[in-house]
C-alpha cells in the first residue's frame, strides 16, 4: 500500500501530533460539512442494477471540480473494482464504467470538490444482480 | 485523518469564522479610510492626520492576519484533497479554491502595502484592492457552486460581504477616530458620515440577504426545518438588534447635531456593543458557510410537530436505555447475525469515514440522559 502524503501526522511524536492538531484546527472548509449533496444517482441508493457490465452516475446539488473527484467502487468484502472515469456535459455529475462484476452487495463511494472548495464524501449502497 | 478531520470539524468553522472577521475589517478599514477618515482629515487637524494613520496601521495589521489565516487554509486544504484524491500537489494547488486563496492574499498584501504609503493616490489602489479581495473571497462562497443564477447570487453575495464590512468591520475605526478627535464639532461630522455610511451598508445587506434567503432558503418549511435556515435566523434576529443600536446610534449624532454640547460617552459605548454583535454575526455566518443551502436538503426537515413535540415539558428520564437498543448496536447486531449466514463481516459504523452515525429514538433518550443526569446530581 502507497504511504500517505500526510503520514507524519499520524506519527507517534507528541510534537508532530501537536502541529496537526494546530494546523487542522486552522482549516476552514471541513470534510464533514455536507455541501454538495448527491441530488440522483445510477444505481440507486440500496438498489438494484443487472450485471456484469454498466454505467455509474451520481448528480449533485453543486457544481463539481471533476477533475478533482473521484467515484470508486467496492464489494461489501472490502475489495476494489476498477471504475473508467466517464466524460459528461453536466457540470454537476460525474460518471464512471465498471465491468466484470459478479452479483452481489457493493459500495459506490464518492468524493467531490466543488467549485467553491468544499469536499464532501459519501457512499451509495447497492446490489448487482445477474443479467 | 479522516477522524482528524471529523474531531476538529467545528474548531474548523471558527477558523472560517476568523477568516471573515479579519477581511471584514480590511474591508471596512479601507472604506473608512477612503470615505470616512482622509476625507475629514483636512479639517480635522492633528487630530484628523493622527487618526488616519492609526485607521491605516488597524487595515494592515487586517491584512496581514488575512494573510495568515488564508495562507494556512490553502496549504491545508491543498495537502488534504492530494492526500484523500491520491493526486499530486501541483494538480491541487491548481484547484479554483487555491487561485482564490492566493488572490486573497495578494490582494491583502497590495493593501497592506498601500496602507503603508500616506499619499492620496493610494485611495483608488486601495478601493482596487479592496473589491480584489472582497471578489476572491465571494470565489469560495456558496455562489459560485451553484447550478442556476450564479451571476446574481454572486453579486449578492459579494455586496451583501463589502456592505458587513464596510458596517461591522468599520466600526473599530469609528471608535479610533472618536477616541483621536477632540471637540463636540469633530464627533458629529465623523459620527455623521459613519452613519451614512452604516445606513446604506445595512439597507444593501437586507436587500441581498433577503435575494439570497429566496434562492438559498426558497420555503418556510426549509426555514425553521434545517440548520441552514434556523442559523439563518438567528443571524437575522442579530441584524435586527444590531440596527437598534445603530439606530440609537444615529439618534445620538442627531442630537449633537442640534446640541454641539450632547455627551458623547453613549455613542462608543453602543459602538463597542456593534462591534461584539457583529463578530457574532459573521462567526454565526461562517456555520452558514459551512452548511448545504436550505432548498438542497429536501428530505430529513424537521417538522412543526416535531418542534412541538421537543419543545414540550416533561419529567427528565432518570434512567438509560440499554446499549443494545442504540441504533449503531441494534445495526452491528443486524450485520453479526448477516454474516453468520455468509454475508461478509462489516462494521455499522467506522470512526473518521465521514459518514454520520445511524440515529434512533433510543440514541435520543441516551443523549438527554447524560445531559439531564449529570446536571441533576452535580
Amino acid at each position: 500500500m502507497k504511504p500517505s502524503r500526510l503520514a507524519f501526522l499520524t506519527g507517534r511524536r507528541p510534537s508532530r501530533l501537536a502541529v496537526a492538531v494546530f494546523v487542522l484546527m486552522l482549516r476552514p472548509l471541513s470534510q464533514t460539512a455536507a455541501h454538495a449533496l448527491v441530488v440522483a444517482s445510477t444505481p440507486s441508493a440500496n438498489g438494484t442494477i443487472a450485471g456484469p457490465e454498466f454505467d455509474l452516475r451520481v448528480q449533485f446539488s453543486d457544481r463539481i471540480d471533476k477533475k478533482r473527484s473521484k467515484l470508486s467502487l467496492m464489494s461489501t468484502a472490502g475489495q476494489a473494482c476498477p471504475v473508467q472515469p466517464l466524460d459528461v456535459e453536466s457540470a454537476d455529475t460525474l460518471a464512471g464504467h465498471v465491468a466484470g462484476l459478479s452479483a452481489g452487495p457493493y459500495r459506490l463511494q464518492w468524493q467531490v470538490l466543488a467549485v467553491d472548495g468544499h469536499i464532501t464524501r459519501g457512499e451509495i449502497p447497492f446490489t448487482v444482480t445477474a443479467p | 485523518m479522516s477522524l482528524l478531520l471529523d474531531i476538529y470539524g467545528l474548531l474548523s468553522v471558527v477558523a472560517h469564522g476568523l477568516v471573515l472577521t479579519a477581511q471584514s475589517l480590511v474591508l471596512g478599514g479601507v472604506a473608512f479610510v477612503v470615505l470616512v477618515a482622509e476625507p475629514l482629515a483636512g479639517t480635522l487637524g492633528d487630530d484628523g492626520v493622527r487618526t488616519v494613520a492609526r485607521c491605516r496601521r488597524l487595515t494592515t495589521w487586517s491584512a496581514g492576519a488575512v494573510i495568515l489565516i488564508v495562507a494556512v487554509n490553502v496549504a491545508t486544504e491543498t495537502l488534504v484533497l492530494a492526500d484523500t484524491l491520491d493526486i499530486s500537489l501541483a494538480d491541487s494547488v491548481t484547484a479554483a479554491f487555491a487561485f482564490a486563496g492566493f488572490a486573497q492574499i495578494a490582494a491583502a498584501a497590495i493593501i497592506a502595502l498601500l496602507c503603508r504609503a500616506s499619499a492620496r493616490v493610494t485611495r483608488v489602489g486601495l478601493v482596487l484592492a479592496g473589491l480584489g479581495l472582497l471578489a476572491a473571497g465571494t470565489a469560495t462562497s456558496h455562489a459560485v457552486a451553484q447550478i442556476d443564477d450564479r451571476a446574481l447570487l454572486s453579486a449578492a453575495t459579494a455586496l451583501h460581504r463589502l456592505c458587513a464590512g464596510s458596517w461591522i468591520g468599520g466600526i473599530p475605526y469609528f471608535l479610533i477616530a472618536l477616541a483621536g478627535s477632540s471637540g463636540q464639532d469633530a464627533w458629529r461630522r465623523i459620527g455623521k458620515r459613519f452613519s451614512i455610511m452604516s445606513l446604506v451598508s445595512v439597507t444593501a445587506i437586507a436587500a441581498t440577504g433577503i435575494v439570497m434567503s429566496l434562492f438559498y432558503i426558497g420555503s418556510f418549511e426549509a426555514l425553521f426545518g434545517t440548520a441552514y435556515g434556523i442559523m439563518v435566523m438567528a443571524k437575522s434576529l442579530l441584524f435586527i438588534g444590531l440596527l437598534c443600536v445603530g439606530g440609537m446610534n444615529f439618534l445620538v449624532v442627531e442630537r449633537l447635531r442640534i446640541d454641539p454640547e450632547a455627551p458623547i460617552l453613549r455613542l462608543r459605548r453602543f459602538a463597542e456593543v456593534e462591534v461584539g454583535v457583529g463578530i457574532t454575526v459573521l462567526f454565526i455566518a461562517a456555520s452558514i458557510a459551512s452548511l448545504p443551502p436550505a432548498i438542497n436538503l429536501t428530505n430529513d426537515r424537521v417538522t412543526l410537530a416535531e418542534y412541538a413535540q421537543r419543545l414540550t415539558l416533561h419529567r427528565p428520564s432518570f434512567s438509560t436505555p440499554a446499549q443494545a437498543s442504540l441504533a449503531i448496536a441494534e445495526l452491528q447486531a443486524q450485520l453479526d447475525a448477516d454474516a453468520g449466514q455468509g454475508a461478509p463481516a462489516v462494521s455499522a459504523y467506522v470512526p473518521g469515514a465521514g459518514l454520520p452515525p445511524p440515529r434512533n429514538a433510543a440514541d435520543i433518550a441516551w443523549s438527554e440522559y447524560n445531559h439531564i443526569g449529570p446536571a441533576c446530581w452535580s
